[in-house]
Parts: structure tokens; sequence; C-alpha cells
């Protein structure tokens, strides 16, 4: 009930509210203490004559608007109107072109480099391939951290 | 000075440099309080009154005089305050302040002139400032709304006409918005 009151207290003190409901609160501001407290506060800052002042715009503004006006006069209206149509045609392409500009590079970054990995095994193949060959996987002992020893150790691997 | 609006409009759609000043006399306090109060800033409030102004004066000749001059320019006044707020947000997203508002909020002009004493002034100021936040975050719609009311003091049909609906619709954004103001200020009822 309070809550509904406390609500409408705006509409009320506007006026803005049908007769009978203008009455209901009316009556239960009569009685209720707590509701009366909050229509104070809010009638001591929504009265019309509380309302703040008006603000002045600068005295120049005058003056800036005619140096406005005089630029435009004595632009010629085809600057004025590319400049328009400019503005029109630009902006949403632009924005367009960025959009699939990040949609491209997030395509491109976020799939997997298949390419490289399979040019990689190729090469590998290759290389299997010649030391076969070369018959270099029928020495028993390859010196360690040669050529020789990463074709055999490949070789055996990819058998 | 011209004595009707019928005249003025014909005078200024002939071209007549002293009828657009006058226009610009008239209507320029009522621009740029709009401005104002939905953008908070005084800098800001003076472009978008520029820029309200050199919008008129180009299409002075293609107003159809279907609605009152006061009523057409509120119209681009708030048009062009929601852009202009629109660009400063995005402004503000793109150079990562997503911090306060950088708007330098001068509040000197807010109360006016007053025989009170400082204190009462400051009091004022304040609860002035609570209200003004308040009104700030309610959506646009109810917001432009109640500050073309309670601070334009326009009646529901010109603000109908301002924000281009029906007049039950101005009605039901004021009464929603009252609504969400009282839930509001309420918390702050010990500082009021």
């Amino acid at each position: 009930m309070h809550i509904d009151i406390q609500e409408k207290l705006l509409l009320y003190l506007d006026g803005d509210l049908p007769d009978e409901e203008m009455k209901k609160i009316r009556a239960h501001l009569a009685t209720c203490s707590l509701c009366m407290e909050h229509h104070d506060a809010l009638a001591a800052i929504w009265q019309p004559e509380r309302s703040p002042g008006k603000v002045t715009p600068s005295p120049f503004l005058w003056t800036r608007l005619q140096a406005r006006i005089k630029e435009y006069e004595q632009t010629p209206a085809f600057v004025w109107d590319l400049k328009r149509s400019l503005q029109g045609i630009t902006a949403r392409p632009v924005s367009a072109l960025a959009v699939l500009a990040a949609i491209v590079a997030g395509i491109y970054l976020g799939t997997p480099r298949v390419s490289q990995n399979y040019e990689m095994t190729q090469s590998i193949n290759q290389l299997v391939g010649a030391s076969d060959d070369l018959g270099l996987n029928q020495f028993d002992v390859i010196p360690p951290g040669t050529l020789g020893s990463t074709l055999i150790t490949t070789s055996t691997v990819q058998k | 000075m011209f004595v009707n609006e019928h005249d003025l409009i014909r005078e200024l759609q002939a071209g007549n440099q002293t009828a657009f000043k006058e226009l610009f006399d008239s209507f320029s306090p009522q621009v740029f309080n709009v401005a104002y109060r939905m953008l908070q800033n005084k800098q800001d409030a003076e472009d978008v009154t520029q820029e309200v102004f050199f919008q008129a004066y180009n299409s002075l000749k293609h107003f159809r005089a279907e609605s009152q001059i006061s009523t057409w320019l509120y119209r681009i006044a708030v048009n062009r305050s929601l852009n202009h707020r629109r660009k400063s947000k995005l402004t503000r997203w793109l150079s990562l302040d997503f911090g306060e508002s950088e708007d330098d909020t001068d509040d000197s002009g807010f109360i006016g002139p007053t025989e009170d004493g400082p204190d009462v002034v400051i009091e004022r100021k304040d609860t002035e400032r609570i209200v003004q936040e308040a009104i700030n975050s309610l959506p646009d719609q109810q917001r432009i709304a109640i500050l073309l009311h309670r601070y334009e003091g326009l009646p529901y049909e010109e603000i109908s006409k301002i924000m281009c609906v029906t007049v039950a619709s101005v009605e039901s954004r004021l009464h929603r918005a009252k609504v969400t103001l009282a839930k509001k200020l309420l918390p702050y009822k010990d500082e009021l």
C-alpha cells in the first residue's frame, strides 16, 4: 500500500491522476505520517518555482553562427554537396570493409597451418627415400647428431 | 519587429537577414536550454544550438508552416542533441574511456537570480543535481518528455508534435517517468 502511494506521489503533486485516485491518496496521506513525510520531501523539490532557472548561451553564439553561414555561402554549392554525399557514401562501406577485414583476419589466425605440416612431412619422406636409395640405413653405427642418424631414426619411425 | 509568425516566416523565406536575427534572438535561449538539459554541458549545448540554427537557415525555404516555428526548432534541437549524445558516447567508447562522463557540468546557471543566502543556494543546487541525475537516468523518450514538460513548460500537445507521437503516448511517457523518478528520488529523501 505504502509503496503504491509513494510511487504515485509526483503524479499526485502534478494532479495527473484520476479524481478517485487523488482522493484515495489524499485520504491515505492524512493518516500515514511516513507517506506524508515522503510527500513533503518531493513537494519541496517538485514545485514549478523550485525548478532551475534558464541557462544563458554565450553572447558570441550569434557571431559564430554568422561566420559559419558566411563560410557556407562563400563555398560553392557543389563542394558541400560533394562533402555530404561522400559522408553518406563512405561511412557505411568503410564500416563494412572494417568488419570484413576483421572476419578475414580472424579466420586466417584461427586456421591451423595444415599446408605447412604437409610440406614438412613431404620433405621428410623425400629425405627418407633418399637415405634408402643411398643405403644409409645399412650402417650399424651412425655417429649421433649427424644427418645420417636423423634420417635413420625418421626412416625407422616411418616404417 | 515582426507582428506575427506568418510575417516572420515569409520574410525568412525571402532571405531577410533581420528576420533571421530576430528568429535567433527569440528562440536561441529555448533551443540552448533544451540542448543543455539533454547534454549537461554548456559547450556541447552551444554547438548543438549553432547546428540547429544552421540547419534552420538552410531548410527555411522548405518549411511548410504546418506547425509553429518553435515546435520545428525544438524538434531539430531534440534530434541534434540525441545525435550529439550518441556520437559522444561512441567517441568515449572508441577512446576506451569507460570512466565517468567527461561532461564538465557547469551548473552556475542552474538557479536563477535569488536573494537567498549562499547556504540556501548551495542546498538548492544539490537538490537540483539529484533531480537532474534521476532525470538523466531515464530512457531517452521519457527524459525528453519530462525535460520539455518540466523545464520548458510545454503543453502535452506541443510535446507530442516535437516528439512525433500522439498526445496519449506523451501522457504515458510522462506517467512512467514520474513513477520512476519518485522511486529514484525517495532514497534521497533525507538529502532533499
